[in-house]
């Protein structure tokens, strides 16, 4: 299968593979379920009617089982979501739900709910001159100075194209799925490896015209990133819960945590971007 | 997944119709403090279109998908979201009743306690709604008029709700009242502003939330509109439109009378005078 999304690598051992197979439709045991999942210790199903099975074992395997008139879009869309992040948490790898950018000192990144513009935020601040780690799953891992870092992700921004408009960039990308106007803008792949995470920004709705922000302290700071965990619904049904636990209580003392408040549809994207580099980055 | 709980209550409402005052009086009537809840603390309720609450029940991004195979989804997600939750549920919702593409109703019957409906004149719910989409009274009319009007409408940019089907105010009473075939109880906003403690306590009542008469007194004065508009006016509210100066702005029925021109009352009762006259506004 090609994954024109991803990058080549060479000379690396291969610790986990992808291929074509027999799904079954449901798990032998489950521990717990969701709509589209089924899940249980080292096992997961993921099904979607009319694009396909998918299913992660042990952290090193994913199969899929295509249906129908899936494309091949489609199917690598759910494969590279919630597939890898089934697989990531069978690793006991902590993954938030957010986009990586750096200034090559410090890396932060800009967490939140859906919809509220996470990658329309790294795609102003990739206009801006910063590097972009990683868009929607931001792997968290360890440098050789046991410093925490964010892995290099998918080299590519998930954009709407009002976004995309905004930006004055064109819409002659490949689009996430025929059906909606949301495109693939690939982004340049970073060579070295990201600096230390420094900080983390949630972005939360607003309706205010003004940008406004506050440091997050104390035990919010826990309840946060346990929220803004990438796919969090998967891990407590796959027996993760303590290793979770464990990565967060890590990570939260040793970074920074801020609430920003976005601008209600802010007329200028650039804009924003520069007041949030201000906090991250101390620009 | 476990036998279906019937324990969900829809507060169902076109927007501007009271929704958000009664959440607040709910959530007044649970709390034991003597003082009012904050009007950007109302964690009794969330809404059926929260983009979080369905993701996290998909396991998947909604913004990955269509609008029509959201809804095709969300009867499964109401249903674990129920079995999660405890004796009643409280969740409102602006959208019309209706039916996704499979022919299955969006809000599941075997999972639901009760629909309590809000209605509102809408000679007074046109300016109310004007204001807080900023947005002139001809084209919140032709809103209300329009079976396919659509809230948060997913086309070229994501929201962080899903998109909801209004349709037009006639339709939208309609669907839920009629066509729903759940228990609903119909509560005029014009009765909660005139008669307060029988509306409330008639609401209750249906609810069965066993609460004496001067506890249900208390909620609603903790819930006054001069209470939530100092609230709104410090600190400032959430829920606002993005486009509008307050939500609370006026609070009161038979604004329409000097508000509105003869031909856009004409409009109105040229397309709503049938429910209109049943709920007493004709």
């Amino acid at each position: 299968m090609e994954l024109p999304e991803l990058s080549p690598v060479q000379n690396i051992n291969v610790d986990a593979s992808i291929g074509f197979g027999k799904v079954p439709e449901h798990l032998p045991e489950v521990r717990g379920s969701g709509v589209l999942f089924e899940a249980a210790v080292n096992d997961f199903l993921f099904k979607f009617k009319g694009i396909g099975r998918y299913r992660v074992q042990n952290g090193r395997r994913i199969i899929i089982q295509p249906e129908g008139e899936a494309l091949p879009a489609e199917i690598r869309l759910v494969l590279l979501g919630s597939g890898i992040g089934a697989l990531l948490h069978q690793r006991g790898m902590m993954a938030i739900h957010g986009s990586a950018i750096t200034d090559g000192k410090q890396t932060a990144i800009v967490s939140g709910q859906s919809g509220v513009g996470k990658s329309t935020l790294a795609a102003g601040l990739h206009e801006l001159g910063y590097s972009v780690i990683a868009d929607d799953i931001s792997v968290i891992g360890l440098n050789g100075k046991q410093q925490f870092i964010v892995e290099h992700g998918i080299p590519h921004l998930k954009l709407w194209k009002d976004v995309l408009a905004h930006l004055n960039q064109a819409d002659d990308l490949a689009k996430v799925r025929p059906q909606l106007d949301k495109y693939r803008k690939p982004i340049p792949v970073l060579e070295e490896e990201a600096p230390r995470l420094s900080k983390i920004v949630i972005l939360n709705p607003s309706n205010s015209t003004d940008f406004s922000y506050s440091e997050i302290l104390g035990r919010e700071k826990f309840h946060l990133l346990r929220t803004n965990t990438y796919r969090l619904q998967f891990i407590d049904k796959m027996n993760q819960t303590e290793a979770h636990f464990r990565n967060l209580s890590q990570l939260v003392n040793s970074i920074q945590m801020f609430h920003a408040n976005r601008p209600h549809d802010p007329k200028n994207i650039l804009e924003f971007s520069k007041s949030i580099s201000e906090i991250i980055f101390n620009t | 997944m476990p036998e279906a709980k019937k324990n969900m209550v829809w507060l169902a409402s076109y927007p501007k119709s009271g929704n958000t005052w009664f959440r607040i009086f709910l959530s007044n009537l649970f709390s034991d403090s003597p003082l009012a809840v904050h009007i950007n603390d109302l964690t009794e309720t969330t809404i059926s279109s929260n983009r979080s609450i369905i993701d996290s029940y998909l396991g998947m991004h909604s913004s990955e998908l269509t609008a029509e195979e959201i809804d095709k989804l969300r009867p499964q997600v109401f249903k674990r979201f129920s079995n999660e939750k405890g004796e009643t549920a409280y969740v409102k919702t602006h959208e019309a009743w209706t039916l996704n593409s499979l022919g299955i109703p969006i809000f599941p019957k075997e999972i639901t306690k009760g629909v309590l409906y809000i209605i509102r004149n809408p000679l007074d719910l046109a300016i109310s709604y004007a204001f807080h989409n900023n947005e002139s009274i001809d084209e919140t009319i032709s809103i209300l008029n329009n079976e396919f009007s659509k809230l948060c409408e997913q086309k070229l940019k994501l929201n962080i709700q899903t998109q909801q089907l209004l349709s037009s105010w006639s339709n939208h009473v309609s669907s839920w009242i009629d066509d729903s075939k759940l228990p609903v109880h119909v509560i005029r906003y014009e009765d909660m502003l005139e008669h307060p403690l029988n509306a409330f306590k008639r609401a209750a009542d249906f609810l069965h939330l066993k609460y004496e008469e001067s506890e249900i007194k208390k909620a609603i004065n903790k819930s006054s509109f001069d209470t939530l508009k100092d609230m709104e006016t410090s600190e400032g509210f959430k829920e606002r439109g993005i486009h509008s100066e307050a939500f609370f702005r006026k609070g009161k029925s038979n604004e329409w009378e000097s508000g509105l021109s003869k031909n856009q009352i004409d409009e109105i009762v040229k397309h709503h005078g049938k429910i209109m006259k049943r709920f007493g506004y004709l």
